[in-house]
């Protein structure tokens, strides 16, 4: 197929056109060269990587070579969105070698065990009421490779339903980490009230 | 012992600076000592990739940072300074998008990574928080073109 010469230079010429344009007239985020793109992300924490590279397809590229280059997670607080949880530890979670979570429930622990086999430290802060309810039966995969386990105001738990303090035990989950043979440290903080 | 060298931006403009200063660019630094062999008195370095304006910025940030200490390299590991962000940093980087951009640019061309680190932290703190249609919205200043790449 041919097509007619004055065609072919002039669309040529739209091309270089618009090079010209983006090479000096553009300085633009996604026109940042990969070094510094790299620096840009190296300040910035998971989430924000993981929204900057749902941007454009150049971003993306770039993003999901620094997000591979993470180990540890934190789901903290301030974490914006429970929503992201999900898709974000969908594309790093292979390479997650250690996470902190506050408000530890059973989703999160289904995310965990099912998209971060490689997890060894874990940290859960003010976790919900999980200890009590739930056997760790089908977790004990996830667990059984966990080295340092660390559970911080894990003692009692708020129901919204009585508006009352209520207690858990960590029994069952002792007894689901009996076969771990890898478990170096485990803290758990529980915390005494007076009577 | 001051020694004034030249530098031409990409729109012609001439400017007179301190080799001294200019020095903390390390593509001009090389260009001195290794083409020049020391000997730069009144020469001439053109700088295609960075405009007039630009420029202006870059030296003026590099006029305030010349007593910076200069970061120590270690036994090969060149040791990653710390770069303060002072107060006249963020002044000075309250610019619009472009210069910003076109900032990040020139300090990456021209070898300045002081420059670097802080204007590619700041470009961190306009993304850090944002959603992905905010980051979209915010940072281009020609949305068409960025649709297009999605």
């Amino acid at each position: 197929m041919t097509y007619p010469i004055s065609a072919s230079r002039e669309g040529l010429q739209r091309i270089k056109k618009e090079l010209r344009f983006s090479r000096n007239f553009s300085p633009n985020l996604e026109n940042l060269n990969e070094l510094c793109l790299l620096l840009v992300m190296s300040f910035l924490d998971i989430v924000d990587i993981f929204n900057l590279s749902k941007t454009c397809k150049r971003l993306e590229f770039f993003a999901e070579m620094r997000l591979k280059r993470f180990s540890h997670f934190s789901f903290g607080d301030s974490f914006p969105d429970e929503s992201l949880l999900n898709p974000i530890l969908e594309k790093v979670g292979n390479n997650l070698q250690s996470v902190e979570i506050f408000r530890f429930d059973e989703r999160k622990l289904k995310l965990l065990s099912k998209y971060c086999p490689n997890v060894k430290h874990v940290k859960l802060v003010n976790p919900c009421n999980i200890f009590n309810s739930i056997s760790f039966d089908e977790y004990t995969p996830f667990l059984n490779k966990i080295t340092t386990l660390e559970i911080r105001k894990g003692g009692f738990f708020y129901s919204n339903l009585r508006r009352a303090k209520r207690y858990q035990s960590f029994d069952k989950l002792l007894i689901a980490l009996k076969y771990n043979h890898l478990l170096t440290s485990l803290k758990l903080e529980y915390v005494e009230i007076d009577k | 012992m001051s020694n004034m060298i030249y530098l031409q931006s990409s729109d012609g403009d001439i400017f007179e600076t301190d080799a001294q200063i200019a020095k903390c660019s390390g593509t001009i630094r090389f260009m001195l000592e290794d083409c020049y062999m020391g000997e730069y008195e009144g020469v001439l370095i053109p700088l295609p990739n960075v405009n007039s304006a630009i420029l202006r910025k870059v030296l003026k940030w590099a006029d305030h940072h010349k007593d910076d200490p200069v970061p120590i390299e270690d036994d090969g590991h060149s040791v990653k300074q710390v770069s303060v962000f002072s107060s006249w940093d963020a002044e000075f980087l309250e610019v619009d998008q472009g210069t910003l951009f076109g900032l990040v640019q020139a300090a990456n061309y021209l070898d300045i990574q002081g420059l670097l680190d802080v204007t590619c932290k700041t470009v961190a703190n306009k993304i850090s928080g944002k959603t992905a249609d905010d980051i979209r919205n915010t940072l281009t200043t020609n949305q068409n073109k960025f649709q297009d790449f999605i």
